[in-house]
């Protein structure tokens, strides 16, 4: 259990949010779903002078349909993203991810915007939406500014969030259609991390496959071609050498686990780019 | 009998499933204090000096203690048994560490305040200086000569070293047609029970009484042991077990913390808790089965297995009085489990290290014992081409060899080994399932069927000891108003069988089952017995109950028949009510039989019986021998339950992960009292099994630092991956039971082994796959599928 003492503030707006940033910086911790503050705070990692909940928020929870891209507030929850028909239409692999995360208790408190920031090396999101090549839209006391999430994650459960910001929303960019996109994780047991993860995206004139939990943030490839002409079978030879060139796979795979994970986040992203292809075939 | 064998849904479900159940931490006494225990975070160090200055300068802290003030105040922790007996060593371990710890875990201090809050806050300011020692974490390292001592006393880190052997070994290889060889390793696992480990303790100075609440599977035993570590009388201790959330073996006595917690209360004059968290669960709860076995094995080419020869070497941690080690004995024990091989030569070292100790776990040593032997027949099966089974059926003991004396002294009572396995073919289709593997290979699935055979004996009783023996007590009460009240000395923690022993008593008793009320494990109330280990609770305690029962059903019919004017030996029982044999229309019913014992002892029916209806009675088994001298032998599990499973597995050869698709088990424990219940034991069994088999793993630093403290790291399977399990049974009575039960409870863990083993190597036959490691990781089993795939690679002819 928490040994220390701490202050807690639930305010109802994000400019007091962001005015406590201001004023905390990195003595305070924000709250949202509590899904990996709590344990670490528990486990005696963490210990804020304050801790701002975001739960009294009235602005980050919507997920909201625009002409170029498709905004998910941050305080939107894993379950609101399994249960929406608007992101299932689109955006169908943050679906698959958002499912496998945790378990049910983990999936109705936890929150896209904490998932995030919380930036570990194996989270489904982040994988996903660096595949939709999604922007993370960040708030501070001077202003909004925005950052492609395949640039936000620089190091293991660190991004380039400073102490006095706070994550508003996603934007995913709506691209062209049709669309496939398809997430493949394997993980020893339900809930638990994920040993490699990928992410497939095809669109009418890209592929691209993001891989998780083999590096600090997630590793981006893609290739511009038309996956109306690739052949699944062309495609799956391209991601098998495309990631072994990304991943370097090298040393002995009888006693390196590091080795293993890598192989798995290639046959991962071979996988997601199979049932992304067919998927985007169904809608051609 | 109209409960006996029946599928009867467990009395505790409705307050259970409710969240009803009271457990340890349920437990409020006003003025609770709590309680939090410092641990060493060295593998091996000497403790310098204990500073508790700071720590009690915080608010809210009762007191803090260290290991001088227990040397001073209380005796070492009681052992199970006698550890010369088994030609062991010992220690005396305290409820503290006094000078030295072994372990990560090892308890070194503790702080009691008012609340659980600043009790943390007060444990963190312990200012404890180690001087670190080296630390031996190895068991091949241990063994060797400059190795760290983990007891500098002893001089080297065997803790119990076994050999023997029985036949000509030699001879049987010379003569052999061919020997398999090879090692083996089993993983260091443990049972992660729901709820972890817990005490309440209140101390009232006034009656004398100490009141223990516990998480544990033996009360009775526990009230001795804390008398003993307490230096207070028996009489002045009242040991309760609440409802147990799983304990597995884990909970058998004596901890650190359960001496420790009763003596903070009688210190404080307060009530003290204390409720273990999983990373403490995970460091100092106890550990098992970190086997590694070096055999070879003699056969002829009909796949008779003619001489075995086997080292088992087992890590068992540090020395404690807990009582895990003894299962590296019980393994040595079962060799060559349900084989009849009149050759063996078998040698135990276990040997300690500065982990964590072992501690009784479901399985208790005969799961590795089973595991190695199922390897063996796997291989003697690939060294000459003969099926598995039909190995299996060249080596099983017969039907009619039984009683058969084992080479280690053990007596397995009764069974039918080849009918087991037959009635398992047929189950899962054995003969049809080449053509189902084809099936699948031609759309791309590997699928393999594996087979393993499991040996369970029960029912364990070791010589001088207080808490394994072979008897156990139950008390039958019947009310003024036809009441019936079981008392029993045996405990449920988590098993349930206190419906089994409704079923049993109302059976008994002729009466309706909804009359009985099954009170255990409160030592004030229940009649001396062991509690709950080694399946137990329904051979030995059941066998009490029963006893118990057929004295008050005498008694009632003695009574019955003078009513009826009849004689005694012509009452018939039937749905509660006493007729006279051909008059069915004559009958007195249960309540008014009862009521003359409580309403008319002087009365006209009751001049020749006793006012007495309550009874208690011990059952001690037989086929237990404890007087090797006089005997000629050692022998300590009574009964032999046999199982045999079938599991049909699809392995992703790319990523080694394996899904079960069929796991199909059939089991004979004897007469099955609720097929219901025993079923229920078994899916949790066979889950522990795939669990240790595929996915558990307790894993320690070359510095003794443990790496799998939580449920991140030390993964298990949950109801998710679990599959459906298909059990059936077979029911060989036990020839030393009334009803012929031998105990269920720890079947179904043993034969997960190798079935996974097999399963996935008969799925990618083309492959030289062996597996001679737990757990079946995907990752390591995607190493072994690399490593054979580079062996058959650089066999096959290059082609240019």
């Amino acid at each position: 259990m928490a040994t220390t003492t701490f202050q807690f503030l639930a305010p109802n707006s994000v400019e007091e949010v962001v005015q406590l940033l201001a004023e905390y910086g990195d003595r305070a911790r924000l709250l949202s779903g509590g899904m990996s503050l709590m344990p670490i705070m528990n486990l005696g990692l963490a210990d804020p002078e304050l801790v701002v909940s975001l739960n009294h928020l009235s602005e980050p929870t919507g997920i909201i349909e625009n002409d170029d891209h498709l905004h998910i507030g941050a305080m939107v929850r894993h379950n609101d993203i399994v249960k929406s028909s608007v992101i299932a239409r689109d955006f169908v692999a943050l679906v698959q991810a958002a499912g496998k995360i945790g378990d049910v208790q983990v999936r109705n408190r936890g929150t896209i915007g904490g998932s995030i920031a919380h930036a570990d090396p194996a989270a489904d999101l982040t994988t996903v939406l660096a595949a939709y090549d999604a922007t993370v839209v960040i708030r501070s006391v001077v202003g909004e500014r925005r950052i492609p999430i395949r640039d936000f994650v620089v190091g293991i459960m660190e991004t380039q969030l400073s102490s006095d910001e706070l994550i508003t929303a996603i934007e995913i960019p709506r691209g062209l259609s049709p669309r496939g996109s398809s997430y493949v994780r394997l993980a020893r047991v339900e809930g638990s991390f994920a040993i490699a993860n990928a992410a497939a995206f095809v669109t009418p004139n890209e592929v691209t496959v993001a891989l998780g939990a083999v590096r600090p943030a997630p590793v981006v490839i893609s290739r511009q071609a038309s996956g109306l002409i690739d052949t699944e079978e062309s495609l799956a030879i391209w991601a098998s050498e495309a990631i072994a060139e990304a991943l370097s796979v090298q040393g002995n795979p009888q006693n390196d686990l590091a080795v293993y994970k890598e192989a798995m986040a290639a046959i991962c992203g071979r996988r997601a780019v199979s049932a992304a292809l067919q998927l985007f075939r169904s809608e051609t | 009998m109209r409960y006996i064998g029946k599928r009867i849904a467990g009395l505790n479900n409705r307050q259970l499933v409710a969240g009803k159940g009271r457990f340890v931490a349920d437990v409020e006494i006003p003025g609770m204090a709590h309680c939090i225990v410092v641990r060493s975070p060295f593998a091996h160090a000497r403790i310098r000096s204990v500073d508790m200055s700071e720590s009690e300068r915080v608010p809210g802290v009762l007191c803090v203690v260290g290991g001088e003030e227990i040397l001073t105040n209380t005796d070492p922790i009681p052992g199970s048994w006698e550890p010369s007996d088994m030609g062991a060593k010992e220690v005396k371990w305290y409820a503290l560490a006094v000078e030295r710890v072994r372990y990560v875990g090892e308890a070194v201090a503790a702080v009691v305040a008012e609340t659980r809050f600043a009790a943390e806050e007060a444990a963190s300011l312990i200012d404890i200086d180690y001087e670190e020692l080296p630390a031996v974490t190895d068991p091949m390292q241990a063994l060797s000569e400059d190795a760290p001592l983990v007891e500098p006393d002893w001089g080297d880190n065997i803790l119990v070293r076994r050999d023997f052997e029985a036949g000509d070994v030699d001879q049987a290889f010379a003569e052999a047609d061919g020997i398999v060889e090879g090692e083996l390793q089993s993983n260091r696992i443990t049972g992660t029970p729901i709820e972890n480990r817990g005490v309440v303790a209140h101390y009232d100075p006034y009656q004398p009484l100490l009141t223990v609440w516990d998480s544990t599977q033996d009360p009775h035993p526990l009230r001795v042991f804390l008398a003993e570590t307490l230096r207070i009388s028996e009489n002045e201790i009242r040991v309760i077990q609440p409802h147990v959330g799983g304990a597995f073996g884990l909970k058998q006595p004596t901890f650190q913390e359960e001496p420790l917690v009763a003596y903070l209360s009688m210190k404080l004059g307060r009530p003290v808790r204390w409720i273990e968290e999983r990373t403490e669960n995970f460091m100092a709860g106890g550990h098992a089965r970190d086997t590694r076995f070096n055999y070879r094995a003699a056969y002829r080419n009909d796949g008779t297995v003619t001489g075995i020869d086997i080292e088992v070497i087992a890590d068992v941690g540090a020395p404690t009085a807990l009582c895990g080690y003894g299962m590296s004995f019980v393994t040595w024990y079962c060799l060559p489990t349900m084989y009849r091989i009149l050759n063996t030569r078998m040698k135990l070292q276990s040997v300690v290290t500065n982990k964590c100790p072992w501690n009784s776990y479901r399985g208790y040593g005969k799961d590795a014992a089973s595991f190695v032997m199922e390897r063996v027949m796997d291989q003697v099966s690939k060294a000459t081409a003969i099926d598995r089974a039909a190995v299996r059926y060249a080596n099983f003991i017969q039907p009619n060899e039984f009683p058969w004396p084992q080479p280690s002294g053990a007596i397995l009572d009764s069974g039918n080994y080849p009918a087991l396995l037959e009635k398992l073919l047929g189950l899962v289709d054995y003969e049809g399932f080449a053509e189902y593997q084809a099936e699948q290979r031609a759309r791309g699935r590997r699928v393999g069927l594996g087979l393993s055979m499991e040996l369970t004996p029960e029912g364990a009783s070791v010589p001088n000891s207080l808490i394994i023996g072979g008897f156990d007590g139950s008390t039958v009460r019947i009310g003024p108003t036809g009441q019936v009240t079981v008392l029993t000395g045996v405990t449920s923690p988590g098993s349930g069988n206190e419906t089994a022993m409704a079923q049993i008593a109302a059976d008994n008793l002729n009466c309706d089952m909804s009359r009985v009320k099954v009170i255990q494990g409160d030592t004030e109330s229940c009649p001396w017995g062991l509690g709950n280990y080694s399946s137990r609770s329904v051979m030995l305690g059941g066998s009490a109950v029963e006893k118990a029962a057929v004295v008050l059903a005498e008694r009632m019919n003695v009574v019955a028949a003078e009513m009826l004017e009849a004689n005694r030996i012509d009452i018939v029982r039937q749905d509660e009510r006493f007729s006279v044999k051909g008059s069915p229309d004559q009958y007195v019913e249960f309540e008014d039989v009862v009521s003359q014992f409580y309403r008319h002892p002087h009365g006209p029916y009751m001049e020749n019986s006793d006012p007495v209806l309550e009874s208690t009675e011990h059952f001690r088994i037989e086929n237990v021998y404890h007087q090797p001298e006089k005997q000629g032998r050692l022998s300590t599990y009574p009964a032999w339950p046999y199982a045999a499973a079938a599991c049909i597995a699809d392995v992703d050869v790319e990523t080694g992960f394996i899904n079960i698709e069929r796991y199909v088990y059939v089991h004979d424990a004897g007469r099955i009292v609720n097929p219901l219940m025993a079923e229920a034991n078994l899916h949790g069994g066979i889950s522990q099994g795939i669990g240790g088999a595929m996915y558990e793993e307790i894993l320690y630093d070359e510095n003794g630092q443990p790496i799998t403290t939580t449920f991140m790291d030390y993964t298990i399977p949950t109801a998710v991956e679990i599959p459906n399990y298909e059990i059936d049974h077979m029911e060989t009575l036990s020839p030393f039971t009334p009803l012929g039960t031998k105990g269920v409870g720890e079947s179904g863990i043993g034969a997960a082994l190798n079935a996974l083993c097999s399963a996935i190597e008969s799925a990618v036959p083309e492959l030289p796959l062996w597996f001679d490691r737990l757990p079946l990781t995907p990752f390591n089993v995607w190493s072994e599928i690399q490593r054979a795939e580079q062996v058959t690679d650089s066999a096959a002819p290059k082609s240019s």
